[in-house]
């Protein structure tokens, strides 16, 4: 891939999804392209890149969910959920009348983080009136639409998934696949959403965003940053990955040993939509209560 | 390092395991008989033992309950439920479904507590 084929897929990437590669990830590229090549019948890259020039829209995603696909796997980095229970069980017991508790996983991939953040809350034993809802978001629809049918390798379920889990919240399907049961992925809503733009739910009261942020500019970071603490309840989580901070950003304080762990202490803001269809920011009133049940 | 011992009959899947065991930091010895495998948990206490659920026909069970304080992994050709159940119920503290890589190792040997 010659330099000037590597800025074009780079700025493209840039311009859409807000993530920057670095040279040195030439290798990335040339390994995620190949696939489209063939799906598409282009003989060569710089055949590819001629089609995206022309507008091929449909090509265009196809090169972005391909570049942007993470690696995951469940219960990445236990001291995580530690912190997810821990502060579910704050939460509650601050605000007894507490009903529903909402998580983002944004940039969850194949799915691992939202199924792995409801067998936790399953196994919390919590009452049975309280509720976990868990919206999950990656910028691939074809991730997502993998990540819906709950069905997993023989080798995905054997990264991180203790065993017991195994049992109790998988079946076996076919090709050596697993997948999960109804009880956990009906209370998972994936959607196909760019973190560069508003996410229409709010009242959330933690938000997952790992190893995102650090493949992101700064100006796209900053804008990442403000689109998902518009979405968090006051005094709600962050949790960023282990190597990537969100800086002295005025919105958010870091928790003391919690690694990547930030809450929300800016202005309750709140995103609206306008009679253009657009979707805004504005301020929420004051003092709003973290209550239960709001949708 | 930790002391680990693999009981498997097929001598390249041990040599396999043996290398990504000293990967993670263990020095396992490789054994292919329930009366060995015995004789050195007695002798060695090994910190974690890698069997399948039956060792040549016999079932890995009283090694289990002779050696309370050694991890057992399983690592089996079987993937049903009711075979995973059923090692669970037997004492072992993971299962590894084969075909199994370094991760997967990694990763139940950290979910044990071992790493």
């Amino acid at each position: 891939m010659t330099p000037v084929d590597f800025n074009f897929i780079a700025g493209l990437l840039k311009d859409q999804s807000g993530f920057s590669l670095t040279p040195d990830q030439i290798y990335l590229l040339e390994s995620r392209l190949g696939p489209i090549l063939r799906q598409n019948n282009l003989i060569s890259l710089e055949d590819l890149i001629n089609s995206l020039k022309l507008g091929d829209k449909e090509l265009k995603n196809a090169v972005i969910e391909a570049v942007s696909i993470n690696n995951t796997r469940f219960f990445r980095n236990k001291y995580v959920f530690r912190t997810i229970e821990e502060y579910i069980r704050q939460t509650i017991e601050h605000h007894p009348m507490l009903q529903n508790i909402k998580i983002l996983s944004a940039g969850c991939a194949s799915g691992q983080e939202p199924v792995s953040i409801d067998i936790l809350f399953k196994e919390m034993n919590l009452p049975s009136n309280i509720q976990l809802d868990v919206f999950a978001l990656d910028m691939s629809r074809q991730i997502i639409a993998r990540a819906k049918k709950g069905l997993y390798t023989h080798y995905e379920v054997q990264k991180g998934l203790p065993t017991p889990f195994l049992l109790k919240y998988f079946h076996p399907a076919e090709d050596d696949a697993w997948q999960v049961k109804p009880e956990i992925l009906k209370d998972i809503h994936y959607y196909v959403h760019n973190l560069m733009d508003l996410f229409f739910e709010d009242g959330f009261h933690i938000v997952l965003c790992r190893n995102m942020l650090s493949y992101m500019t700064d100006e796209a970071q900053e804008r990442a940053i403000q689109n998902l603490a518009s979405i968090l309840e006051p005094g709600g989580l962050l949790i960023v990955g282990a190597s990537e901070t969100l800086h002295d950003h005025k919105d958010f304080k870091k928790v003391p040993d919690k690694m990547g762990c930030y809450r929300y202490v800016g202005s309750p803001i709140t995103p609206v939509k306008e009679k253009t269809g657009a979707w805004t920011l504005i301020k929420k009133p004051l003092f709003k209560p973290a209550v239960p049940g709001r949708k | 390092m930790k002391n680990a011992l693999i009981i498997l009959d097929s001598k390249e899947m041990c040599f396999i395991l043996q290398k990504m065991l000293e990967d993670l930091g263990f020095k396992a010895q490789c054994v292919d008989s329930y009366e060995q495998a015995k004789s050195l948990c007695a002798q060695e206490k090994p910190l974690l033992v890698l069997t399948d659920i039956n060792i040549n026909g016999r079932s890995a069970l009283p090694l289990i309950q002779e050696n309370t304080a050694c991890v057992f992994v399983c690592i089996s050709q079987k993937s049903d439920p009711q075979s995973i159940q059923r090692a669970l119920e037997a004492g072992f503290q993971e299962y590894i479904m084969k075909p199994f890589d370094h991760d997967i190792l990694q990763s139940k040997l950290s979910i044990a507590g071992l790493l």
